[in-house]
């Protein structure tokens, strides 16, 4: 099974490692510079000189899509990690054979229903027009698309995807271009693709070896962060949680 | 000189079973996943800082949890060099993590082509190594005189372990080297080191006693300096005992052993000042965590890695007392 890695523009340089982490990654890379940088670093690269999809101001999300579809035409199956889905327990026979039960496993998170609110309390103040902008559209599309919980809307986190449904993979990416996705594109795109509740959801999608937003970034007294802990305890009483990856 | 940093996260998924007597404050640590106290992170920053900035390049070898866990504090980032794959595939090994807990650190050491330094990372050097450390075979930290369960004779040897004999020549009472920090100039030492640790870790799945794994690490090592008369320098003249029980000095008139001892003719030209944080770090509360805080801040330029959630305590610990 591949790892698949994907980057674009230079926002998240930091959280890139200096070598690859694991065995068997492979990075999804847009800009010949990025290219040339994730070479020099070890990395096996996929790159993508120009691309007119996926380019407008807030749908560059809409890239893991794309490579998560070339991956799965390539490869087959594959797991797709953020640069910030860190590893913290060997991958033994459990964890395949967790990943064995379900084609498609994503993980869920939560939003506020005040969402841009909710977000900008946890940040530091004085935030740009053109992130509250952003976050606007962020919370029309998690009201519209996501789950209804409690004060918050739930939504699949991208930030992991385990799949060998390359049929999954490629309607994705043909609902994110058809809907003109915005913002967290990749993860509006797979809650429409799954047409379900979330009970049906957490059946059939629900990975268990990681939460989709871990713990251990929830430290503020915020409501985001409240809310964030209270729906993973929710997840942790239906399901037993044997976390491998920790997504910060 | 190129020094290597090793942090083999193995043993920690074996911790419950974890031999030595330093690991009182991790097997504690309730996690299922990888985690280390943040003294450790703090001493391993610090260790790795000062050697860049007195010393030169320092590498890192570790495994993908172990990297995963210190990209997240940015602590690649520290290092000049970073050897995943290598302990990766050790880990695939039958030795026993719990019992041979520094066998990842010994077969790093055996992978070196040229001189180098090993550093263990609550050893802080806060100085130019000196050009002594160079000259001869090997230079160690300190001597340690063995006393206690750590410490066996032949009789014990050959009641207890039976897949390897008993050393030829091996002298229990000699002095230990201890191996927090060696600086390895003559590589046929090094080979030897390693032919002789594969031989006593791979067990056929013996049962093992305890006292043993001391041996597979820092014994053998004194064994094969004597037995081929290879030159040791150390860092410090000083030499540790074993099973001291005298902190401060006030019960020595009753005859209760302090930590540190002195050779009669001490060779003061090669005394070399050094941190080793060591056995202090079984009890976590005594250590001088703010301090060391305040030294990456202000000394090392490394708030960089100080930035995770994880530091905010500590931060705001720093602002109220600077």
């Amino acid at each position: 099974m591949k790892i698949i890695r994907v980057l674009w523009g230079n926002d998240i340089n930091h959280e890139i490692p200096p070598c690859p982490l694991m065995d068997n990654e492979v990075v999804y890379v847009w800009g010949d510079e990025n290219n040339q940088m994730m070479i020099d670093r070890g990395w096996e690269t996929r790159p993508y000189h120009t691309s007119f999809l996926f380019e407008g101001k807030h749908n560059a999300f809409g890239k893991k899509l794309l490579a998560l579809k070339e991956a799965m035409d390539e490869f087959g199956e594959v797991l797709l990690l953020d640069w910030d889905c860190h590893l913290i327990k060997p991958l033994d026979k459990k964890f395949y054979n967790t990943l064995k039960t379900k084609p498609v496993q994503i993980p869920l998170y939560i939003q506020h229903k005040d969402t841009k609110d909710a977000i900008l309390e946890i940040l530091p103040p004085n935030q740009s027009i053109e992130l509250q902008k952003e976050l606007d559209i962020l919370g029309k599309g998690f009201k519209k698309y996501g789950w209804e919980w409690e004060d918050g809307y739930v939504a699949p986190n991208f930030g992991f995807v385990y799949c060998r449904d390359k049929d999954f993979a490629q309607k994705l990416f043909d609902i994110a271009i058809k809907h003109d996705l915005q913002t967290v594109v990749d993860e509006f795109a797979t809650l429409i693709q799954v047409d379900c509740t979330l009970e049906e959801y957490i059946k059939k999608y629900l990975p268990t070896v990681l939460r989709g937003s871990s713990n251990d970034k929830f430290i503020f007294n915020a409501r985001l962060h409240k809310l964030g802990k209270k729906f993973n305890d929710y997840i942790d009483n239906i399901t037993e949680i044997t976390p491998y990856f920790n997504h910060v | 000189m190129k020094a290597i940093h090793v942090n083999w996260t193995k043993p920690f998924f074996e911790r419950n079973r974890l031999r030595g007597h330093g690991f009182e404050s991790i097997k504690n640590l309730k996690s299922e996943t990888y985690d280390q106290l943040d003294s450790q992170l703090l001493y391993t920053m610090l260790s790795a800082a000062n050697w860049k900035k007195y010393n030169g390049n320092i590498k890192l070898y570790t495994d993908s949890i172990g990297a995963s866990f210190y990209q997240r504090f940015g602590l690649l980032d520290l290092y000049d060099e970073i050897d995943i794959n290598f302990l990766n595939g050790y880990s695939r090994s039958n030795i026993d993590p719990a019992y041979f807990w520094t066998s990842g650190k010994i077969k790093c050491l055996a992978h070196q082509t040229e001189p180098f330094v090993f550093l263990d990372q609550d050893m802080i050097i806060r100085n130019k190594l000196p050009e002594w450390t160079r000259v001869n075979d090997l230079t160690i930290a300190h001597w340690e005189i063995g006393r206690g369960y750590y410490y066996f004779d032949k009789e014990k040897w050959e009641k207890d372990i039976t897949h390897v004999e008993w050393p030829q020549n091996f002298n229990k009472d000699d002095w230990s080297p201890n191996t927090s920090f060696l600086c390895f100039n003559n590589l046929d030492l090094l080979k030897k080191y390693h032919e002789w640790h594969k031989k006593l870790v791979n067990t056929n799945g013996e049962h093992i006693p305890e006292w043993f794994w001391l041996f597979t690490d820092q014994g053998v090592l004194g064994h094969i300096i004597r037995e081929n008369d290879y030159k040791v320098d150390t860092l410090t003249n000083k030499i540790a005992l074993a099973h001291h029980n005298n902190v401060d000095g006030t019960n020595r008139y009753k005859g209760k052993a302090e930590k540190w001892y002195n050779p009669i003719s001490p060779d003061t030209l090669k005394e070399f000042n050094f941190e080793h944080i060591w056995l202090d770090k079984i009890n976590t509360q005594n250590l001088r965590v703010n301090e060391w805080f305040k030294e990456l801040v202000e000394e090392l330029d490394c708030s960089k890695y100080l930035t995770d959630i994880r530091w905010n305590k500590h931060w705001k610990n720093y602002h109220e007392n600077n």
